[in-house]
């Protein structure tokens, strides 16, 4: 009776669905009544395999003549006999099974992330009113007209409507494969990478003008890139159990795929539009200005610059 | 912000394929650089007209006859020297653009407008030039030289012509009856009555103000006197009036008559050299003009800034001052209301710009300044242009110290890719001398060359100042 080993049954995302605990070897495993495990799968045999202890203390498991096999998974194989380690996934029908034994070590708990900000209605609470404060300021100056508060806040509305949109669909896929929806959680980290993108986009516009450099402009989708990874990169650890470093690489290629399609969509968009101007676009109060201003004569003589530029265009073209 | 409307364009006075283009199709191919005013009144649009010129026959001694007669007269003394001219793509053999013309000499010669004949110019292997006189008898033309500046064309019929009609390079008296004739949309040879309007005073160009109806088609016919001579070529009219028409002077006529004749041009590029070579003397002088005087100026509160450049410059006020918005904006645009017609799809040698006054204590400077960065980004006054007449523009911008204060300046140029050495400029100054008000000036400058363009946008930049 010392021989206490648990065969747990998966699902397809290798979670434990259930765990029965055995007491001896060998043992079956099948859909009949007269088996020690017993599976409700119909693609099962009724006596399906068999599960023993061999001299040398290995576990092994035999295909007890099924049509439909035994398999081990990663990568899949048919097998009539194989040794089986505690990580082993075996494929019997529709079903995937495990052994492990009572001494199988466990990793250390993880630190428990209900109690960081963004898992907390007060976290979430303040990340929503910063969020509505960073927007309506932003509004704000963006209207010349006289403030309508109704139409300040329509936006607003709009804005939490996609975010808990956004969120929603990360909950269902959390719920989808851990279970918890976390929707709060998600929502926190949607929120606070639109308040990313806004903070970055605003800095961008007050130091190119500061500077008076156009480039910092042409380099937004860099700060974009990277608030969209690391929302991601949230997003994906609040869904998935998979380890960090895997869910940091998704993040990034994703974050990088899409700001960089839009960016080079948006290049080519704007490359045949022969009206566009590519300048520093920003006004900004003088106080904000850092980079001191040029006589005429060296402004009109660097843009003297511009006919070989253009003239350079022509012999290209030919 | 009306003003920008107020740009004449070349119209196209060839009608092309006359019944089914109506006449406003016409005008709106012709792709003149839009200037895509917000609100806006005036536009105004030229369509093209012909002279004739009839012998005189001495009617203007005998008492005068009722108005009707005289058009009878006129038309029949006429008609026998009126062409119609039409530009005939090889490939199909189909006329691709009409207009009208008339025999100015014993030996043949004929004349029309440049932009009657502007497709066979620039690309003679793929069109030919012919003409129908009447009903029946027709035959080929040969382009012996033309003016892009004043819109004429010299063509020949290289056979003797029986009649041919006299110029009358003087000036009329204000209000004489006169007529106009040529092909309206390809229907059939018609007489205009009409009045002497005297000269265009506010014009880069030269041209005569006759009050009648001129259609398209009628390009390039003559504008009679009573005694059948020719004092004008019909050349455009204005949509946003009626029986606002316009002619060119024949003086100039004769100045081309006089002028030796090109040789052949073949190929891809046709005459586009010399409609280069014309261009560009044209915006050397003006812009020698331009450049030699000191700019007269205009106030919008504290500032300083261009008025009209001359008389051929007309500027309007106005003001954006509903009582509900927080700000208030004023509005100087001036343009020069002539362009020139190269192409139906290319216009050029015209000036345009905008003095736009921004203040709004009460949005205080953020939100002042969000509104100022709007008008700074906005699309206006950016000159349209196809990809194969225009690069792309490039740009070069910075603060620019000026007046012991600082402003930002941008300025772009875009060269012609088929007129080389001419080029579009665009210039957008905005003062940063307060956080609650400001003045932009945005300015374009079309088909000039580069150096005279930064020496104008300079003398423009430098002329905008402002008091504490």
């Amino acid at each position: 009776m010392d021989e206490v080993a648990f065969i747990e049954i998966l699902d397809r995302s290798g979670e434990v669905r259930g765990r029965h605990a055995v007491s001896r070897f060998p043992l079956t495993v099948g859909r009949g009544y007269d088996n020690d495990v017993i599976v409700d799968d119909p693609y099962m045999a009724a006596r399906h395999l068999r599960i023993e202890r061999t001299s040398s203390g290995e576990l092994t498991a035999s295909d007890l003549g099924t049509a439909n096999g035994l398999y081990v998974l990663e990568p899949p194989k048919r097998v009539t006999s194989t040794v089986i380690g505690p990580d082993t996934r075996l494929r019997a029908g529709h079903t995937q099974l495990r052994v492990r034994t009572r001494d199988h070590p466990v990793p250390a708990e993880l630190s428990d992330r209900r109690r960081s900000l963004i898992r907390r209605p007060v976290g979430f609470g303040m990340i929503l009113a910063a969020l509505a404060a960073i927007m309506l300021a932003n509004q704000y100056v963006d209207t010349s007209e006289r403030i309508e508060l109704l139409k300040l806040g329509v936006p607003l509305l709009i804005i939490f409507a996609l975010a808990a949109g956004w969120a929603g669909l990360w909950s269902f896929a959390g719920r989808m494969a851990t279970r918890h929806a976390n929707m709060l959680a998600h929502a926190s980290v949607g929120m606070l990478g639109l308040i990313g993108l806004l903070l970055a986009s605003n800095a961008t516009e007050y130091t190119a003008f500061a500077f008076s450099a156009r480039v910092l402009d042409d380099l937004m989708p860099v700060p974009f890139a990277v608030i969209l990874a690391l929302a991601l990169f949230q997003h994906l650890r609040l869904v998935s159990r998979k380890p960090p470093r895997r869910l940091a690489v998704v993040a990034a290629a994703v974050a990088l795929c899409v700001v960089g399609g839009i960016t080079l969509l948006a290049y080519s968009v704007a490359s045949e539009d022969l009206g566009r101007l590519r300048y520093m676009r920003y006004l900004k109060p003088p106080v904000f200005r850092l980079a001191s201003g040029k006589t005429p004569e060296a402004f009109f003589s660097r843009a003297g610059a511009l006919k070989p530029r253009l003239d350079r265009q022509i012999d290209q073209d030919e | 912000m009306c003003c920008f409307a107020a740009f004449e364009r070349p119209i196209c006075g060839k009608a092309r394929q006359a019944k089914s283009f109506p006449v406003h199709r016409c005008a709106m191919g012709a792709g003149m650089p839009t200037p895509r005013p917000r609100l806006s009144l005036m536009r105004k649009i030229l369509a093209t007209l012909l002279l004739l010129a009839i012998p005189a026959p001495g009617w203007a001694q005998k008492p005068a006859p009722s108005a009707s007669g005289t058009a009878r007269a006129v038309f029949e003394a006429a008609s026998a020297k009126v062409l119609q001219i039409r530009v005939v793509l090889k490939a199909t053999d189909s006329q691709a653009a009409i207009g009208s013309g008339f025999i100015v000499s014993a030996d043949g010669l004929v004349v029309t407008n440049y932009h009657v004949i502007s497709d066979f110019a620039l690309d003679p292997d793929r069109y030919r030039l012919e003409f129908v006189r009447g009903d029946s008898a027709r035959g080929p033309l040969r382009l012996l030289n033309f003016d892009v500046v004043h819109d004429l064309a010299l063509l020949t019929m290289d056979r003797r012509a029986p009649q041919h009609s006299l110029l009358y390079p003087d000036e009329l008296r204000l209000g004489e009856r006169v007529f106009s004739m040529g092909n309206p949309l390809d229907l059939g040879l018609t007489v205009v009555e009409g009045t002497y309007s005297g000269l265009l005073e506010r014009s880069l160009y030269q041209k005569i103000h006759f009050t009648g109806a001129i259609n398209p088609g009628m390009s390039g016919g003559p504008a009679l006197t009573r005694d059948g001579r020719v004092f004008g070529v019909n050349v455009s009219v204005r949509r946003d009036g009626q029986l606002v028409s316009f002619l060119v002077p024949a003086r100039f006529v004769r100045t081309l008559a006089q002028a030796p004749s090109l040789p052949k041009a073949e190929g891809r590029n046709g005459y586009r050299t010399v409609v280069r070579d014309q261009l560009m003397a044209n915006q050397e002088s003006l812009m020698q003009k331009l450049l030699a005087g000191p700019l007269s100026l205009t106030r919008l509160a504290r500032y300083s800034a261009p008025d009209a450049l001359g008389p051929f410059v007309r500027c309007w006020g106005s003001a954006d001052t509903e009582p509900s918005k927080p700000f208030e904006a004023a509005y100087h645009s001036c343009s020069t209301e002539d362009s020139l017609f190269v192409t139906e799809s290319l216009a050029t040698g015209y000036i345009r710009y905008r003095h736009s006054l921004f203040s709004g204590r009460s949005l205080g400077p953020l939100r002042f300044y969000g509104l100022y960065q709007g008008h700074f980004q906005s699309g206006s006054m950016v000159p349209y242009g196809s990809k194969e007449e225009f690069t792309r523009f490039e740009c070069h911008d910075g603060f620019v110290n000026h007046e012991d204060k600082t402003l930002r300046a941008l300025l772009c140029a875009r060269a012609y890719r088929r007129l080389p050495g001419l080029y579009d400029m665009l210039m957008r100054v905005a003062t940063l001398d307060s956080s609650t008000q400001g003045l932009q000036s945005h300015l374009t400058l079309s088909g000039i060359r580069h150096e005279n363009g930064l020496r104008f946008a300079r003398k423009y930049l430098e002329a905008i100042t402002w008091t504490k």
